[in-house]
């Protein structure tokens, strides 16, 4: 997968959780409602691997939720 | 690209459009809401639209399907539980109504909830307060409460398995999703936008459906929905070797494909060929008149009854021209 596209989605998502900090979603909503019309045109692989790209940096957190993945910004109590 | 869109809300048949005026509607009021629908109905994505358009939009969205949940977990999964409450409690945990403080909870087969889940659930949607397994503190979280289930509550209920009490609750505001074979030519554009994703993701401009394919989108009653739609075209996409994604007959191997082919008759192949071009060709104006029936009309220099009739006859879209 294009790296540099990661870390252009990876920006999207960043972005998004500075303006939205309280924000947290599943990756399907990340792809459909975080990242911008242009990002979300990628593959929705784009997105998890960018959410695992920030998850790596600690600028992200993710809990999960039954058989699925929340993912929001890292927290206090994190 | 409008939210709808973005999130496979698509289709402009009546019923679609319908959906989308009652998930606006619903987005603007803050009430417990039941979402029905068979299953790949798109059910999940209705409930994210809600969440997006309303005032809960910066909050969190935590979808969970009951259903994948052991039961032994349950509450300790929706309401958290403290430090010690059972063997595996090595931590506090805010539990999932917790993690959705201030935004929505969307509850799937909300009918795979233990009774005693469902009396907590109640307890809950009541006041706003709740209590982790293992705690003695009364806690108050501010989350809107979406439920959706594929089941018949009220027959649930009849056979004593779905608390009455909870049922009345959520049965405030009630949004049906309706199958995709109510929703005349949906299937084709829904078709039409998979394929242009998948076109980007695996960087393959060229993939077209065969012309074969466009009848079998039409006529298939498509029992899985959406979802079984998206899988097709993506199964389909996948074996592609020639730049056809062929779905139904036309997916059958190349000898038999060329024996299909030759044995077709003239009259079936014309059939496809002047739908799939009516599709576009209506789909097209009707974009163009922004729905509106006389105007598309007038721009095809038709009779409005008679152009009414072929976009009925495709179910492309409401007239909005009244």
């Amino acid at each position: 997968m294009n790296d540099e596209l990661i870390e252009h989605v990876a920006a999207y998502i960043a972005r998004y959780l500075e303006h939205n900090p309280a924000a947290a979603d599943t990756v399907e909503g990340v792809h459909a409602f975080w990242i911008g019309a242009q990002c979300a045109q990628e593959s929705i692989d784009v997105t998890q691997a960018a959410l695992e790209y920030l998850l790596e940096r600690g600028a992200i957190a993710n809990v999960p939720i039954g058989n699925r993945v929340l993912w929001r910004a890292t927290r206090d109590r994190d | 690209m409008n939210q709808f869109a973005r999130h496979s809300m698509i289709g402009s048949s009546a019923a679609m459009d319908a959906v989308r005026r009652q998930i606006e509607k619903i987005a603007s009021v803050d009430v417990p809401v039941t979402v029905l629908g068979d299953t790949g109905t798109g059910k999940e994505l209705a409930v994210r639209a809600i969440h997006y358009l309303g005032v809960r939009r910066q909050a969190p969205f935590v979808p969970v399907n009951c259903g994948a949940l052991p039961e032994a977990l349950v509450e300790s999964e929706l309401f958290g539980h403290e430090r010690g409450a059972f063997t595996d409690a090595k931590s506090d945990s805010a539990g999932l109504i917790g993690e959705a403080e201030g935004g929505t909870l969307f509850l799937d087969e909300v009918d795979a909830l233990s009774l005693k889940a469902q009396a907590a659930l109640l307890r809950f949607l009541q006041d706003g307060s709740y209590r982790r397994v293992g705690g003695a503190k009364i806690r108050h979280a501010n989350v809107r409460v979406v439920v959706a289930t594929n089941a018949n509550l009220h027959a649930l209920a009849d056979a004593r398995q779905f608390r009455r009490d909870l049922l009345y609750r959520l049965d405030v505001v009630t949004l049906r999703i309706p199958p995709l074979r109510e929703r005349g030519g949906d299937a084709l554009e829904l078709a039409e936008a998979f394929l242009e994703r998948l076109r980007t993701r695996y960087a393959k401009q060229e993939m077209h459906f065969h012309s074969a394919s466009l009848v079998h989108l039409r006529e298939h009653c498509w029992p899985g929905n959406v979802r079984e739609l998206e899988n097709a075209v993506h199964r389909a996409f996948l074996l592609a070797d020639d730049g056809f994604v062929r779905l139904g007959e036309a997916a059958v191997t190349d000898g038999q494909a060329d024996a299909l082919a030759s044995a077709r008759p003239f009259k079936t192949e014309r059939a496809a060929a002047i739908a799939s071009f009516e599709v576009d060709y209506l789909r097209r104006l009707l974009v163009e008149a922004n729905g509106n029936l006389s105007q598309a009309a007038r721009l095809a220099g038709e009779e409005r009854s008679a152009f009414g009739k072929l976009v009925r006859k495709h179910g492309l879209a409401r007239d909005r021209s009244s």
